[in-house]
């Protein structure tokens, strides 16, 4: 994978970077979509409760797996529950397990992907190794395997889900490692007695941070549609929380009395792993990251 | 050759006890006791003690995973904790509807993504192009088993076309297919869209040749061109990616199978994870991972082989 | 940049004669597949029948059976001197060939049917051992085994042998029940006496009976393999047709879903499901669903020893404010019919027809609350993982009480804790949700509701002498007339102290292959020596 390493960006007119960033993600539309996801998705999980119009706990049976009224927007679950106000809720859950996870496998893997850089030989190798092994082994039947054993608690699950991730931002970390010590420059800079963590510090990060942003931003929509897909075998979030893995699962036991909690459930799923993917593809262009890697 | 082909058993064997270490060692390091989660909070200490020794979990993690692979390459995968069953014969039972499943779904991928990349490379820039290009990023991030409970909904409970549960018997073919139209189909989606995206690259590249043009020169028809001359050089890169399909197959494959009610190697891990039953778990994680390694294997031969102008890369 | 010729034909042909290779690779593991998933558990000459079990089988003994798993194998295994005719609730002879009570009803004069077999070469069933099988459970025979069983045969004074075949059994007093569950049912089955002092406490893994069917292979948590016995001596064929399967296999599954799985696998034919469950297969072609009552009941319970259920205000007002409708739409599906009290419509005496129905009243709750001053009551909700539902029922009773202005937690706690007697345990219980079997008889409801239960399974801390009273007085009854007004008095009473919310009349619920005609015994198991086959 190469890492355009040209020289430093040239301010540009129009605003500060980030306006600028944006401005640029937007500018297509799938970039649009996967920035609006993305901020709709944030500021839901922050005030759900407050935006959400009905007490996610609150039951009325007499109104159970109806479809979409006046007042149920998108109708009800199993309980007489507001569907709406619980898949509200729901983005806070799987952001909540999500993101922790996807941070963590980046802190991992950059480290990881230092160490294979920078300690090359045989620890390159013993890491390249473990990473390539764990990398494309299906990362639910791994998931399944742990949390079998360990039961269900919400940091085995994130804990699961960034082992699954490491491989990928460990193998970015080490590319960008090796094409930064290959530059002349750099190896002028050591030889005048910079420090590694100076090095690091000045060239290796700025190079790195790029393509491991884009990389969380793919890897989010995986995240969730893991942890999701956990809830719903009933490994991970358990009921009554409103995972939208649950939401599923119970919805999906009674889809010939009610299709809508599934419809719902499987269209926030869908739209907000769009979302983030195309963030990411967007993402991907504007910090101008080539990169052929299968993403895992 | 040879040594390739050393390098890459090797490498094969590697990731299996990477697996199998993993998963002995998991116990020893964090908390949570598996035996009590199975036995429950109130499993007299006599039984407990049983089903460590069962399940070999007082042994050290080197021991545990020596034993289990002393045992396996004699057939012996352990017995299934709750019915006492061999795991062996669990698997055996479960395994050919997967592969079935799995397979099929690839076929059902590659078949139409050859015709999607074809046409994409065709109208390169066209909407159309942009439009399939935009439409196969975004259906591979999305979960499979979202797209296997609406084709669910569709076929089975609005329309009634298709049946929602269970494989059919091998028996009766037609029965069979019928019920396995729903979620080859459900997999199959997902890396369709991702295949044709990698193909139409790939044949981007070859049409830019001289061969190429020269062929045109000739008068040889577009279709066999594309379908043909092109397609050749550019299929090898997407074999390569065969390993990894079956491997995410395997993956979404148990949510498909729980979905649809199907008995295979993912219900049989549901199950056993659900039930906390280890021996299973093990035997059945070990065969996926043994699977998966040998279909990458397989798919990095054939690519090798049918292209031989596949430069060895040390690190993909 | 590499250049391939496309016109010569060597490497294109050796490209594509390697991606035929794939190809037919690639056919031949899939055909290899295919090939691979054989017939699986069937011979191709044996009819065998594959029943699930919903819980662990646990030994086969009649003095010492766990639960319904071991009913479904002894109904194959042994036979008694009546039985209950296959779908309906009236009992016909089997053993016996002649069945006389005196007219007081303290003497049954019997004479077996001759040349009955015992399995595994036990001789001829004799009125030796017919005396043997009941006095053994009755407690009589030394040294007394203490059977669970032992309250069946609560009455018994002695079983006296009047020749090889023949006998009487005498009775300290009149025992209703005897004819609708003792005699009929696992407590009543003739085993070897022979076979019993060879086998002792194996027994009950190994057991000897008349049935059409021998146990041929007990594995806990697996299977139980019953083979038809060749030398059946017939005792049911005055009711029932010949028995059709070679090999009948009772599985365990525990868990609803894995069975389910399993029913589209061809490993078991049919069996109980859970609501949800069962609804996957309904209207599925090639499968069949069927419900049949029980006579089982759910409920919640108030105890009303605790200082906060003490006040039958507070009572009263829970059970205004709980929905039972909701709790039966939602927790269980709309599957089961609404219970009124304890005894259901298909027990043959004692259903209270006139039963009140609650009618949720939310203003009364409150009104009642008020007036008992138990505003700002704080209540303890508990049930058992082992329940049908616990999370929603709680759940669903939790908001109930929330309308009338009552706090609620919710504890589920597991099968251990739930169920643990004594006085320590039940001074925790407030209010509470779990069920009961029951029998077709109402004795064996109200038994646990008696004074001396308080402390046992009486965990509404129930106790009302007159209610004790009547339960005795309708055990000894032979009058039917006389035990409906006994029972409806007794519901009445119970009614009356506002200790129960009655929720559901359970059904079982079955699935399986349409292929199978099922045959269910009146309390809802499976008499699965007398299943057919669709022609």
């Amino acid at each position: 994978m190469s890492v355009d390493l040209a020289a430093p960006p040239t301010p540009r007119r129009g605003g500060p970077a980030s306006l600028q960033l944006v401005r640029r993600i937007v500018a297509t539309p799938s970039g649009a979509f996967g920035f609006t996801v993305a901020v709709l998705l944030v500021v839901v999980a922050v005030f759900a409760p407050v935006l959400a119009p009905h007490d996610y706990t609150a039951l009325d049976i007499e109104h159970r797996l109806e479809g979409p009224s006046s007042t149920y927007w998108l109708g009800t679950d199993n309980l007489g529950r507001d569907l709406l106000s619980r898949l509200m809720m729901g983005v806070r859950i799987a952001l909540q397990i999500a993101v922790p996870a996807v941070v963590l496998g980046v802190l991992v893997g950059l480290l990881l992907g230092l160490a294979a850089g920078y300690l090359g030989g045989k620890v390159d190798t013993a890491i390249v190794v473990i990473l390539d092994a764990i990398q494309s082994f299906p990362s639910v039947v791994l998931a399944l395997a742990v949390l079998a054993l360990l039961g269900s608690s919400s940091w085995a699950i994130v804990l699961v889900l960034a082992v699954a991730f490491v491989p990928s931002f460990g193998r970015v970390t080490r590319t960008s490692v090796q094409a930064v010590q290959a530059l002349p420059y750099v190896d002028a800079e050591r030889n005048l007695g910079a420090g590694t963590l100076r090095i690091i510090g000045r060239h290796v990060l700025p190079n790195v941070v790029p393509p491991l942003i884009v990389l969380m931003a793919m890897n989010l929509p995986s995240a969730i549609g893991i942890e999701s897909g956990l809830a719903f075998l009933g490994l991970g979030v358990q009921p009554p929380t409103p995972d939208w893995g649950v939401i599923l699962s119970e919805g999906f036991a009674r889809i010939r009395e009610s299709p809508w909690p599934v419809l719902w459930t499987c269209g926030v799923l869908a739209v907000s792993t769009l979302g983030f993917t195309f963030l990411g593809e967007r993402l991907r262009d504007v910090l101008d990251v080539r990169t052929t890697e299968v993403r895992s | 050759m040879l040594i390739y082909l050393a390098r890459r058993v090797g490498m094969a064997v590697l990731v299996l006890l990477i697996v199998l270490v993993f998963l002995a060692s998991l116990v020893h390091i964090l908390p949570g006791d598996p035996v009590s989660l199975m036995l429950g909070p109130r499993a007299d200490p006599e039984l407990i003690a049983l089903a460590r020794q069962e399940m070999d979990l007082d042994s050290s993690v080197p021991a545990q995973v020596w034993h289990f692979l002393a045992n396996a390459v004699g057939g012996d995968l352990g017995q299934d904790f709750l019915t006492k069953r061999p795991v062996s014969e669990l698997i055996g039972a479960a395994l050919p509807n997967t592969l079935v499943l799995a397979l099929t779904s690839l076929l059902l991928a590659v078949v139409a993504a050859i015709p999607l990349a074809v046409v994409s490379a065709a109208r390169q820039g066209s909407w159309l192009d942009r439009i399939l290009g935009t439409l196969s990023v975004g259906i591979v991030s999305i979960p499979s088993y979202v797209i296997g409970m609406v084709l669910l909904l569709l076929a089975t409970v609005w329309l009634g076309w298709l049946p929602a549960i269970g494989t059919g018997s091998f028996a009766d073919p037609l029965d069979y297919l019928a019920h396995l139209v729903l979620p080859a189909l459900s997999l199959a989606l997902v890396w369709a869209g991702y295949l044709a995206r990698l193909l139409r690259s790939a044949l981007l590249e070859v049409l830019g040749q001289d061969y190429i043009r020269a062929a045109r020169a000739y008068g040889i028809a577009e279709w066999r061109i594309y379908y043909q001359l092109a397609m050749r050089n550019a299929i090898p890169s997407v074999v390569a990616l065969i390993g990894v399909a079956l491997g995410d197959l395997m993956g979404s494959a148990i949510f498909i199978e729980v979905i649809f009610t199907r008995n295979g190697l993912g219900t049989l891990l549901y199950n056993a994870a659900t039930q906390r039953d280890h021996p299973t778990m093990r035997g059945g994680v070990v065969v996926i991972a043994v699977l998966f390694v040998l279909a990458n294997l397989l798919a990095d031969l054939v690519n090798r082989a049918i292209n031989p102008r596949l430069r060895e890369v040390s690190s993909r | 940049m590499p250049s391939v010729p496309a016109a010569l034909p060597g490497p294109l042909l050796r490209r594509r004669g390697f991606l035929a290779v794939i190809a037919a690779a690639g056919g031949g593991l899939a055909t290899a597949a295919l090939a691979g998933c054989a017939s699986g558990n069937r011979g191709p000459q044996a009819k065998t029948l594959a029943l699930r079990l919903d819980v662990d089988m646990g030994n086969l003994d009649p003095a010492f059976a766990t639960g319904r798993s071991d009913y479904e194998i002894m109904e194959c295994v042994f036979e008694g001197l009546k039985s209950y005719r296959p779908g309906t609730s009236d009992t016909v002879d089997t053993l016996v060939e002649e069945f006389e009570v005196s007219p007081d009803g303290l003497e049954i004069k019997f004479s077996l049917r001759r040349g009955i077999p015992f399995h595994a070469g036990y001789g001829e069933a004799t009125a030796e051992d017919v005396k043997y099988s009941f006095e053994r459970i009755a407690g009589i025979t030394q040294p007394n085994i203490n059977s669970s069983y032992q309250g069946d045969w609560s009455a018994l004074e002695e079983v006296r042998v009047t020749g090889p075949y023949s006998g009487v059994i005498r009775l300290k007093h009149l025992f209703a029940p005897l004819y609708h569950t003792t005699l009929p049912l696992e407590r009543g089955y003739v085993i070897s006496r022979r076979a019993v002092l060879d086998r002792g406490t194996g027994f009950g893994t190994a057991p000897v009976g008349t049935g059409p069917y021998e146990l041929v292979a007990w594995e806990p948590r697996n299977q139980a393999v019953l083979r038809r016995f060749a030398d059946y001596g017939g005792a049911r064929y005055g009711y029932a047709e010949k028995v059709l399967w070679d090999e009948i296999r009772f599985r365990p599954v525990l868990d609803s879903s894995s069975a389910a799985i399993a029913l589209t696998a061809g490993e078991l034919d049919f069996g109980p499901f859970e609501p949800l469950d069962n609804k996957r297969f309904a209207g599925e072609p090639g499968y069949q669903t069927l419900e049949h009552p029980t006579f089982d009941y759910s409920m919640l319970g108030m105890n009303v020893n605790h200082a906060n259920m003490a006040d039958i205000r507070v009572r009263q007002a829970i059970r205004s404010a709980v929905d039972a409708e909701a709790i039966l739409a939602a927790a269980f599906d709309g599957a089961y019919r609404r219970a009124t009290a304890i005894i259901p419509p298909n027990m043959p005496v004692g259903y209270w027809g006139d039963a009140p129905v609650p009618k949720r009243d939310v203003d009364g709750a409150r009104r009642l609350l008020a007036d008992a001053g138990a505003r700002d009551l704080q209540i303890t909700l508990t049930s058992s993982t082992d329940q049908e539902n616990p999370q929603d029922v709680c759940q669903i009773v939790q908001a109930n009480l929330a309308d009338a202005g009552l706090r609620c937690t919710i504890d589920i706690q597991d099968a251990g804790s739930f169920w643990t007697l004594g006085g320590e345990a039940q001074a925790q219980r407030q209010l509470f949700y779990c069920g009961f079997a029951g029998l077709p008889d109402p004795y064996w409801s109200m038994v646990w509701f008696t004074s001396e239960q308080v402390s046992q399974w009486n965990f509404q801390s129930y106790s009302d002498t007159v209610f004790d009273s009547l339960q005795q007085q309708a055990l000894r009854s032979a009058d039917n007339g006389a035990r409906q007004a006994d029972y409806i008095a007794m519901q009445q009473r119970w009614d009356a102290a506002a200790n129960t919310v009655w929720l559901a009349w359970p059904q079982v619920l079955f699935a399986g292959r349409d292929s199978i005609v099922p045959s269910i015994r009146v309390d809802g198991r499976m008499l699965a020596w007398n299943f057919r086959e669709r022609a």
